[in-house]
């Protein structure tokens, strides 16, 4: 089925952003395809997004966020005791309401959710929305800059994941386990002819597959909380370098330190890549290997090999009636001469060999020991700056030290990103005993083994092949079996093929987009695996970044058009160099049926004319801003599309949009 | 036939497979990398492994990206091995051609027949052990990787002579 969603609009009261309410319909009631919502910096976009995010995703449902993570969005200075958030969505004209409930003072969130028959407690969006509303997914349509970094780190996102949620791949793995349920059903109905011996294999079977379930599940809670862990460590790193930055002549010297640590940083990325390089050579990474090479080639040329004439000469002489000497061939010598052309090479051979002996010479004809002695000396080069980075790190280190020690702020984000790191080395740990096999389980013994003691799920898995293997030969289901094993095998095959096939076709118009958008930068997606894999570097710019995330993000949403999702971004064009912003608000447009951005007015240059004319003027215009922090509040509440909350003011219109003047919320 | 990697060395490389990069203007091929790495690992330690093909990935027939013109070079350290392993002199014209025929294929991109591919995946596959010896943990950074693989090809070696 098809599915088509839109953002009809949202209320937030009590929160850390300014109380607003935003509609992004029109008069006839229906949605903008651009809604364009200037907040200065510090008016609560990070909130808004959250809260979006959350309501789109369910993520804050069943007690998901600590008491601390709720009461960080209560407003600020204020007295308040609860909050409200709503989120109005149509899903294919249908309305849909998340609401979000804040209780401070017990520090929970509540869901309720109205969808067709009434409202119910709780997260509940309808069953074909759910896979597109959920934590991971939702990154992909509510984004900014630090998730297009997140596009490129596999800690963070899954891409690959997002390619087979909106491709719906995975249906084709599922035709899989219907396959082997078929086979199980047959193995049920099939009269074994032990009946003792069946149900004990069939018991042991069924003991297996229920540890390989725990074991998947629990795999699958610890990689949830992994992820999740992730993202509060880098939220805590951002505070702890917000906090260790706020003292200016402690930053002055903080960012100098970590300028020396990323230049070096820099410098080994690259000498690392040059080291990488040579050592491709396999005669650079020894003489011992330059010295096998030559001496192949001077024992291949002092026994004239390959010979100066090959086979094939052989084979057409036996052909001849003559010798090359004049001398008849009859049918014995023509035989002779056959059997004796096969100590020959043919021509292909020759033309290989000599190919190789010449690829010999060029490396090491001269010199057994050159290429080493270069290789040592990049490897010289690169240790002296792995040797200077670690001074630069210790002293960059101390700086911080010292900052922890004397400020009670930095410390409290240091003792918690150190809390977190801790968490996630521990769930990484957990999550290595399901890795691999487990070396101790002998398969020929598998009926003395207790599957509740092995942690190997591949070993689980070998054990339920065996246990399968044991019931199939009892119930005389082992033809069927071998079928079923068949057939899984090649449609895993299909289903891994599709999603090659498809990440394949989706990298490469994403690069053709990405060229289209940075026409003078190289910067190209190499493979879309868990995260997008770029060619030759591991990171760019921020606009790099974030220009490589549209130009993924469109083309992802383009192919998928049978699906239409909102998708909202915080800051689209900030980062962007002004010749880029001009082709990313061309892009915008044709990225999807609704886009929501919310912005700064020095984000507007370049990037807004572009924007305009490539969306025909679609576009709705909202500012808003926090009460008591700007000049331009008289302005505001002149105008008659002006709205005043308690906190804050609401303008819709080009004009006030266009004439507003602040980046950042006023002290 | 194509090269192939060990599945389980495959996952052994991925905190630095993001790193395996090719030169501007050449496709990086980073399973490729890893298999090399593999590779020279078994040759040097003279080290085969035969695995199931289920425990293994199919990577490429020919040599891909910055391998291109590395393919001759390859195969002649790998010959040199092998004639090595089997006892072969190269002065031995006839039993040089028979394993020359028997290991190389003109026709195939790869420049080796079906069985040169085996056994020089059994070098890669054999090698992966080598690694496991050589290091306590897989690799983290590319550029301590590089220089610790360097340091154990030195060791493993009797300097000057791989055969």
């Amino acid at each position: 089925m098809s599915v088509t969603m839109r953002i009809l609009g949202w209320k937030a009261e009590g929160l850390r952003c300014p109380d607003h309410e935003i509609d992004c319909c029109n008069e006839q009631g229906e949605t903008y395809s651009i809604s364009l919502i200037q907040m200065p910096n510090g008016t609560g976009k990070t909130t808004t997004l959250t809260l979006l995010r959350a309501a789109l995703s369910g993520g804050a449902a069943n007690g998901a966020w600590d008491r601390a993570r709720v009461r960080e969005l209560r407003k600020r200075g204020g007295d308040v005791t609860d909050a409200l958030f709503e989120l109005r969505l149509t899903l294919n004209d249908k309305r849909l309401t998340i609401r979000m409930e804040f209780d401070f003072e017990a520090g929970r969130v509540e869901y309720k959710t109205t969808w067709g028959s009434g409202q119910e407690e709780g997260f509940k969006p309808p069953f074909e929305l759910r896979r597109f509303m959920n934590e991971d997914f939702v990154n992909f349509y509510v984004f900014d800059g630090e998730l297009a970094d997140n596009l490129l780190s596999k800690r963070h996102t899954d891409a690959e994941q997002a390619v087979e949620s909106l491709f719906q791949v995975h249906l084709i793995s599922r035709m899989a386990d219907k396959v082997s349920s078929y086979w199980d059903e047959q193995t049920r109905s099939v009269t074994a002819k032990d009946e003792t011996g069946f149900t004990r294999r069939k018991n042991r079977l069924e003991a297996w597959r229920k540890r390989h379930a725990d074991l998947m599940s629990a795999k699958s809670t610890l990689e949830k909380r992994l992820s999740e862990t992730n993202g509060q460590l880098a939220s805590q790193e951002e505070r702890y370098e917000r906090e260790i930055t706020k003292e200016e002549d402690r930053a002055k010297k903080i960012g100098k330190a970590e300028g020396v640590v990323n230049d070096l940083r820099r410098q080994i990325r690259e000498g690392a890549q040059s080291l990488l390089d040579e050592m491709r050579d396999p005669h650079a990474l020894s003489p011992a290997f330059a010295t096998a090479m030559f001496e192949l080639k001077s024992g291949l040329d002092r026994a004239k090999l390959p010979e100066s004439a090959a086979r094939e000469f052989f084979e057409d002489l036996a052909m001849e009636d003559a010798c090359v000497c004049g001398r008849a061939i009859d049918d014995e010598i023509r035989t002779a001469i056959r059997e004796r052309a096969k100590n020959y090479l043919s021509t292909e051979d020759v033309n290989v060999l000599n190919q190789m002996k010449s690829a010999i010479s060029d490396v090491v004809g001269q010199s057994r020991h050159k290429a080493e002695e270069d290789l040592a000396q990049t490897i010289k080069q690169v240790s002296e700056l792995v040797t200077n980075l670690q001074s630069a790190q210790n002293e960059l280190d101390e700086l911080k030290h010292a900052a922890e020690q004397s400020d009670p702020d930095v410390m409290k984000a240091k003792d918690e990103i150190d809390r977190l790191k801790e968490d996630r080395d521990d769930i990484e740990k957990e999550l290595r005993r399901f890795d691999g096999k487990d070396n101790k389980v002998r398969l020929d013994r598998i009926n003395t083994v207790d599957p509740d003691r092995v942690f190997a799920i591949e070993t689980i898995e070998d054990g339920i092949k065996v246990f399968e293997d044991q019931v199939a030969e009892v119930t005389n289901t082992r033809m069927l079996r071998q079928k079923r094993d068949i057939l899984v095998r090649i449609i895993r095959s299909a289903h891994e093929k599709a999603k090659q096939a498809i990440t394949a076709e989706i990298r490469d118009e994403a690069n053709e987009r990405i060229e289209k958008l940075m026409p003078h930068n190289d910067i190209r997606i190499d493979e879309i695996d868990r995260c997008l894999v770029l060619r030759g570097q591991s990171g760019g710019s921020v606009g790099e970044t974030l220009s490589v995330g549209y130009a993924f993000l469109s083309t992802l949403f383009d192919r998928a058009n049978q699906h239409q999702l909102p998708f909202v971004v915080d800051s689209p064009a900030n980062p962007i160099d002004f010749e880029i912003r001009a082709n990313i608000g061309e892009l915008v447009p044709k990225l999807t049926g609704q886009f929501i951005a919310f912005i700064i007015s020095s984000e507007r240059e370049k990037f807004l004319t572009s924007l305009k004319k490539a969306s025909n003027g679609d576009i709705q215009y909202i500012t808003l801003f926090r009460k008591g922090a700007s000049h331009l509040e008289t302005k505001a509440m002149a105008d008659l599309a002006c709205v005043t909350t308690n906190d804050g003011f609401r303008v819709t219109g080009e004009q006030f949009f266009n004439e507003f003047q602040l980046d950042a919320e006023e002290a | 036939m194509d090269f192939a990697i060990r599945k389980d060395a495959r996952e052994w490389f991925k905190d630095i497979r993001v790193d395996f990069a090719a030169l501007p203007g050449t496709a990086s091929a980073p399973d490729f990398d890893a298999f090399y790495f593999c590779f020279i690992a078994g040759i040097a330690a003279k080290r085969k492994k035969d695995v199931p093909a289920t425990e293994t990935a199919a990577l490429v027939e020919n040599y891909p990206g910055p391998y291109r013109n590395r393919g001759p070079l390859l195969i002649a350290l790998f010959l040199s091995r092998e004639l090595d392993s089997l006892g072969v002199d190269i002065a031995e014209k006839k039993r040089v051609h028979a394993q020359i025929s028997r290991l190389v294929d003109p026709g195939v991109s790869n420049h080796l027949s079906d069985d040169g591919v085996r056994e020089f995946n059994k070098y890669a596959h054999g090698g992966y052990e080598v690694l496991l010896d050589w290091f306590d943990d897989r690799p983290r950074s590319l550029e301590t990787f590089l220089r610790t693989f360097k340091l154990r090809v030195e060791s493993a070696l009797p300097s000057g002579k791989a055969t």
